[in-house]
């Protein structure tokens, strides 16, 4: 198995990073006017003035949105890992959540919360309070609402590795005369590092190519990122071989990160989990708890209650566009009609089980990838991390193009399948599954494994028995993450809908599309509920700890 | 023992090979039978042909979903053929068709677009089949397509604008173009750069009232990428007017329970065609064409008129509850046209508005 | 009885992209035998271990467990197949299991692999009995997290011998307990090693460690095996200076050879004509410059009387440390002060006037050129705390 891992890692790659890519590269050579190949797409595209703005604004977006990210991410993780903030447990299993919603709904959602005219906050709260009413369209409505989207990303691996991470080094520190404050700034927190890295990667890249919210609050004032700029580019009239042209700007950033990650602390070593247990400490906040607890309430009110009562408050309603009055309300009206769409519960269906798949599918790949970038001494190394983030570049848009130029056609015929919406479902969440058990692995002693290989056990026995037990808590919050991200994927899904493989966020993005606003309130609260369910579900069924 | 390192690579190469033949096995689509030139000329044959074929597939994003649903109901019921429709904006279906021109493997059989630009260029390099219509002649003059081309109009539907039923007195409605530019509130506005049914507008105006974007501009505005942000923002109150208003996006609103309406300033008035046509390689060409014919007969067209579609036969009645429109207040803009004056207008656009 | 288990290590060689960490190192160690590598952080001992474990795979050479090569050329036998028991400096523990399922988890490895008779019970048994072993009866339901530093340490113990591997390999295990346990856990391990006869590679910095545990120690340097030998010979007839060292502190006494044969006598730079051991295999001409080491407790000392015909010095430091006194003598003729040993119940203050005096016999010569002494700084500083022999 040892030896074959290497192959399959590149049996993986070639499939889910090579050949898509590749036939997105390739076709963006292609000129149609003269019907040669060249390099002219990218020159066309890149020199325009839109673009280029759009690059700018995409760079400062998402670098706001990483600090606005980091701002609540990480306090909120030590609050919730380190100390005895009362609801810990239950802010850390909903923060992931905010990602129950397609962007472009949690968008929308925001619209009727803080649209200059018709938000209910302006209306209700700011307005009556003497205060300003807020505007949510433009750059500033853009960073708030991906800040409170895409902050988990951080959040999570960063409570894992707060959670993994050997008080032992803490109380070092302290006994050395540090205080606290000191210790948390010069042990732990260059500790976590990597997972902060990481995820602050995956927000940068996330608000450098999300579509939805910049489309639906930017467009309006005529504010553009790198993907809106891009696909109004080539979408009127299509042109599809500018596609791969979008991923460049993204793949360059990405490239600067991941040079500059290496820089920041490629050398060093954040093993935590050193095979030397240690206690976990808990600080005791005293009366600050309560203060604790108020960051995070208004946190899980912004990035989750609001947006989401505003679709409940929807899904209550005859219309939106009717004046918000008891006569214009209703119980079930809506939910009944959802239930009586044709299709619903078959896309139901096959959401839950593509999303399942795509989910374990990933994180299978993601081990694999990291055991050989951190244990083997594969001549593959140096292409992994690359390979594996490469894929982060695309909009979901543009790896729906991806896909269909890749497989549809011979020799795979996967178009119109389930099976292609699963693959380009696997491809979109690799990246960060990779990221996050990376992260995760970082701090596990090599030793730990060498120890079981030592004593008798397979590659793939001491991968079962110690090595995946012992990162059991990025791999339940990658694969949460992930459920929750696939089970709304809309971006690629829309794409590669053809009309018979139905899945649930193709049905919410008609809704929207019909102007049914009130039934995609009712969906959005639908799959928000599946969502808490899976969420409770696999907490309860795969976290339980190891006792600490 | 020295065979130790040797085996693994040979076992990984066929890992490999296995997992590549896994995802190519799956099995390949029957080649269609005949391709489009040689379908039976007769049309008793044609329908058995595609009855043979069983099912269909349109990419409609020249439909509504109404409209497409009310397609699919129909035909299923008059040949007994299974229809799926894929209903997405244009710009979607157009990226969709042209992704699986690429992969030369097409799921649609039938397309449908607002923006003829695009279906005229796929006409021109023989992506699309023409359907052998028998009633071309009868589609109305300022709507047809030329003759060699493969795609038709199916539907039209009048750009006024839209409004809020319950928050705006139909009452003071502004009736003119230029009374609607000076209404005070905010206006939502569709952006050419990104549909074609909005630069349609814009180059309606152009020759109804040149002087309408500019004074649009002097307004507050939010301008929008989508007809799905539009009904949004004119639906929840951030916007009071939606500039175009397009009746089949209206209708599409209405239907749903959402208070909004179209206003008809007086006078000459822009059209937003809607176009479909069969697809050359289509897997499923002899139902491409049925569809495609069905969609244009006499039949079907008095059907549409029933969900407020109109009609693109001469003679036609207007639907129900339809602003009547006399033909000589319609300005239809050719697809040529459009495609020569494009830069210009959205030059005009991004003055006006300031983007 | 136990299985054939002599190790043989022949040319091994690791090379890591520019730098070469182990240079071609030969070792044959016999059934039962323990061994100690020794050197500073760096010198290739992990290199070495990690090769023998089957972490590593060598650049060149060969290992040969028991009659069966398990690394050379075209030959890696994978580290589960190699019988080989490893103590980590980490213990590298798994926190997710308990103390009995980590010291049990290599025996339902093999139950798995059908390598192992008996069922679950027997299984049971043999971690208790391992437990016993090293006094943690009673432990076994805990978690590592919950035991002491030294418990965990004899649980990591107990995994690597309870499979009765081949060899025992340990990677400076005692190095992150204090010192009384340390003493402790030496003697157990040394124990333990003796009883069940296994065949046994210990790495340590620690001289002291190397000195109590060995049978033979081999002294590395940058990848360069040094010396190799049982404990004394090393302290006494340490080969160079690097060696020397490595076991404790030494004077490198320069002195000029006046004959070599029969008995190597010389004139030490004191003035003192002495005679010396000599390494084996060892020759030098009559007047040639050499190096003498001699450990401080070989050297004698005390108050300079007027008459003295030996070499003369001043007192630099002097440290009372009851058992005995440390002293840092400048010596008259020396360019480095020479540090000195004594059992005294009266410790001379500084800047007293000494006489130096060496016996014949404790001296050993330096397998080094005389002038490499200016060439390089002395390896520990000439303070009094690298002095003391606790």
């Amino acid at each position: 198995m040892e030896s074959l891992a290497p192959w399959l890692w590149v049996a993986a790659t070639f499939f889910l990073v090579v050949v898509p890519v590749g036939s997105l590269l390739w076709k963006s050579l292609e000129l149609p006017e003269s019907g040669s190949r060249g390099l002219d797409n990218y020159a066309e595209v890149l020199t325009q003035g839109s673009v280029l703005e759009a690059i700018f604004n995409s760079f400062w977006i998402g670098t706001a949105t990483t600090i606005g990210a980091l701002l609540i991410a990480v306090p909120f993780a030590f609050l919730v890992s380190r100390t005895d903030m009362p609801g810990r447990r239950f802010f850390r299993s909903v923060a992931v959540l905010t990602f129950a919603a397609p962007s472009f709904i949690a968008a929308m959602g925001w619209i009727l919360l803080l649209g200059p005219r018709g938000g209910l906050l302006n209306e209700y709260v700011l307005v009556p309070l003497g205060l300003p009413a807020f505007d949510i369209f433009g750059a500033k409505g853009i960073i708030l609402v991906l800040t409170l989207f895409l902050y988990p990303l951080v959040f999570l691996p960063v409570t894992d590795a707060l959670d993994n991470m050997d008080s032992r080094l803490e109380e070092a520190a302290e006994s050395a005369g540090a205080t606290r404050w000191h210790t948390l700034r010069a042990v732990t927190l260059p500790l976590m590092l990597p997972p902060i890295f990481s995820g602050s990667l995956l927000v940068f890249i996330s608000a450098f190519v999300i579509f939805g919210p910049v489309a639906l609050l930017g467009g309006p004032v005529g504010f553009q990122t790198i993907p809106t700029a891009m696909l109004e580019l080539m979408t009127f009239p299509p042109r599809i071989e500018y596609a791969a042209v979008l991923g460049l700007p993204v793949l360059f950033a990405l490239g600067v990160l991941l040079y500059l990650q290496r820089k920041l602390y490629g050398k060093r070593a954040y093993t935590t989990v050193g095979g030397k247990p240690g206690q976990k400490r808990t600080v005791e906040l005293g009366v600050w708890r309560w203060v604790a607890w108020f960051f995070g309430f208004v946190v899980l009110l912004f990035s989750i209650v609001l947006p989401f009562g505003v679709l409940l408050l929807t899904s209550f309603r005859k219309a939106v566009g009717l004046p918000l009055t008891w006569d214009n309300l209703v119980l079930f009206d809506n939910y009944r009609a959802l239930v009586e769409r044709p299709a619903i519960l078959e896309s139901f269906w096959n959401s839950l089980w593509i999303a399942l798949v795509a989910t374990v599918a990933s994180i299978v790949v993601a081990v694999l990838a990291v055991w050989l970038l951190e244990r083997s001494r594969t001549r593959l190394r140096p292409a992994i991390q690359p390979f594996m983030l490469a894929p982060l570049a695309f909009p979901g848009a543009i790896l729906g193009i991806a896909m269909v130029i890749a497989y549809s056609g011979s020799p795979y015929w996967l178009g119109g399948t389930l099976t292609i919406m699963l693959l380009a479902y696997l491809i979109r969440v690799v990246p960060q599954s990779f990221t996050y058990v990376h992260a995760g692995f970082k701090q596990v002693n090599a030793e730990t494994e060498e120890a079981a290989r030592v004593l008798g056990a397979s590659w793939s026995e001491s991968m079962r028995r110690v090595t995946i037990p012992l990162l059991r808590g990025p791999i339940l919050s990658i694969g949460v993450l992930n459920f929750v991200l696939l089970f709304r994927e809309l971006d690629v899904s829309i794409f590669l809908f053809t009309g018979t493989n139905n899945v649930a966020p193709v049905i919410l993005y008609n809704l929207a599309s019909e102007s049914q606003f009130q039934l995609m309130g009712a969906l959005s609260v639908v799959m928000l509920v599946i969502n808490l369910g899976v969420v409770l579900v696999a907490r309860r069924l795969l976290g339980v700890r190891v006792a600490h | 023992m020295s065979s130790r390192s040797v085996r693994p690579r040979a076992a990984g190469i066929a890992a490999v090979a296995v997992l590549a033949t896994a995802i190519a096995g799956c099995s390949a689509p029957e080649s269609s039978t005949q391709a489009a030139e040689d379908l039976p000329t007769d049309q008793e044959e044609l329908i058995a042909a595609a009855q043979e074929e069983g099912e269909v597939s349109i990419g409609a994003g020249g439909h509504t979903r109404e409209q497409v649903e009310l397609l699919a109901a129909s035909f299923e019921e008059e040949y007994g053929i299974d229809v799926t429709f894929v209903r997405a904006s244009g710009g979607d279906i157009a990226q969709q068709v042209s992704a699986q021109l690429s992969a030369e493997a097409l799921q649609f059989d039938v397309v449908s677009l607002n923006d003829e630009a695009t279906l005229s260029t796929w006409s021109e390099e023989g992506v699309l089949a023409d359907p052998e219509l028998e009633n071309r002649d009868e589609i109305l003059d300022p709507l047809a397509t030329p003759d060699d081309a493969a795609h038709v109009p199916f539907t039209w539907a009048a750009m006024g604008y839209s409004y809020n039923e319950a928050s705006t007195d139909p009452a003071s409605l502004p009736t003119t173009w230029s009374e609607l530019a000076d209404q005070p509130g905010v206006f939502a506005v569709a952006n050419p750069n990104s549909s074609g049914a909005a630069l349609t507008f814009v180059a309606a105006m152009d020759q109804i009232e040149p002087g309408f974007l500019s004074a649009l501009g002097e307004a507050e505005t939010l301008i929008s990428d989508s007809a799905l942000a539009l009904t949004q923002l004119v639906a929840t109150g951030e916007a009071d007017f939606g500039i175009p208003g397009i009746e089949a996006d209206v209708a599409t609103a209405a239907n749903a329970g959402e208070p909004l309406a179209m206003g008809y300033p007086e006078g000459d008035i822009g059209v937003l065609t809607s176009f479909i046509a069969p697809l050359a390689d289509s897997p499923h060409p002899a139902a491409a064409r049925l569809l495609t014919q069905y969609q244009l007969s006499e039949e079907f067209q008095n059907i549409q008129a029933g969900i407020g579609s109109r009609a693109v036969l001469t003679g036609a009645d207007v639907p129900e509850g339809a602003e009547e429109l006399g033909e000589d207040r319609l300005v239809v803009i050719q697809a040529d046209e459009l495609s020569a004056q494009k830069d210009e207008l959205l030059a005009k656009f991004s003055e006006a508005m300031g983007v | 009885m136990r299985r054939l288990s002599d190790l043989k290590i022949e040319g091994l060689q690791k090379v890591f992209g520019e730098a070469t960490a182990v240079r071609d190192l030969d070792l044959h160690i016999e059934s039962g035998e323990s061994i100690v590598l020794l050197g500073p952080s760096g010198c290739g001992k992990t290199t070495t271990l990690r090769m023998v474990a089957g972490f590593e795979r060598p650049t060149g050479g060969r290992i040969t467990i028991g009659g069966t090569v398990v690394a050379g050329p075209g030959v890696f036998v994978p580290p589960d197949q190699r019988e080989v028991g490893v103590v980590f400096q980490s213990y590298a523990l798994w926190p997710h299991m308990t103390v009995a399922d980590n010291v049990g988890f290599g025996l339902t490895v093999r139950r798995r692999r059908k390598t192992l008779e008996g069922g679950r019970a027997s299984i049971a048994g043999r971690v208790q009995s391992a437990l016993e072993q090293v006094q943690l009866d009673g432990l076994g339901s805990r978690y590592p997290h919950e035991l002491s530093g030294g418990q965990q340490q004899r649980v990591a113990l107990a995994r690597a011998l309870v499979t009765e591997p081949r060899v025992l390999l340990l990677d400076e295990p005692l190095s992150n307990l204090d010192t009384r346990l340390r003493e402790d856990m030496r003697l157990a391990i040394r124990n333990i090693q003796r009883e069940s006869g296994v065949t046994m590679i210990y790495i340590t910095h620690d001289r002291i460690e190397a000195l109590a545990l060995a049978d033979r120690i081999v002294a590395l340097k940058a990848g360069e095996t040094q010396q190799i030998g049982p404990p004394e010979q090393l302290y006494q007839n340490p080969r160079n200076r690097f060696v020397a060292l490595s076991l404790g502190p030494a004077n490198f006494i320069p002195a000029t050879v006046q004959s070599w044969a029969p008995d190597v006598v010389v004139r030490l730079d004191t003035g003192q004509v002495v005679g010396i051991n000599t390494p084996p295999g060892m020759t030098r001409r009559p007047s040639e410059k050499v190096l003498v080491c001699v450990r401080p407790p070989d050297i004698g000392i005390e108050r300079r009387k007027d008459d003295a015909e030996t070499a003369g010095g001043t007192v630099r430091e002097a440290v009372f440390l009851g058992d005995e006194t440390h002293y840092i003598v400048d010596v008259d003729g020396l360019p480095d002060p020479v540090r000195i040993v004594q059992r005294t119940l009266r410790p001379m203050d500084r800047g007293t006037q000494v006489t130096v005096l060496i016996d014949s016999g404790v001296g050993n010569l330096i397998d080094e050129p005389a002038d490499a002494l200016a060439a390089q700084p002395p390896a520990e500083g000439a303070q009094l705390s690298s002095l003391s022999v606790s």
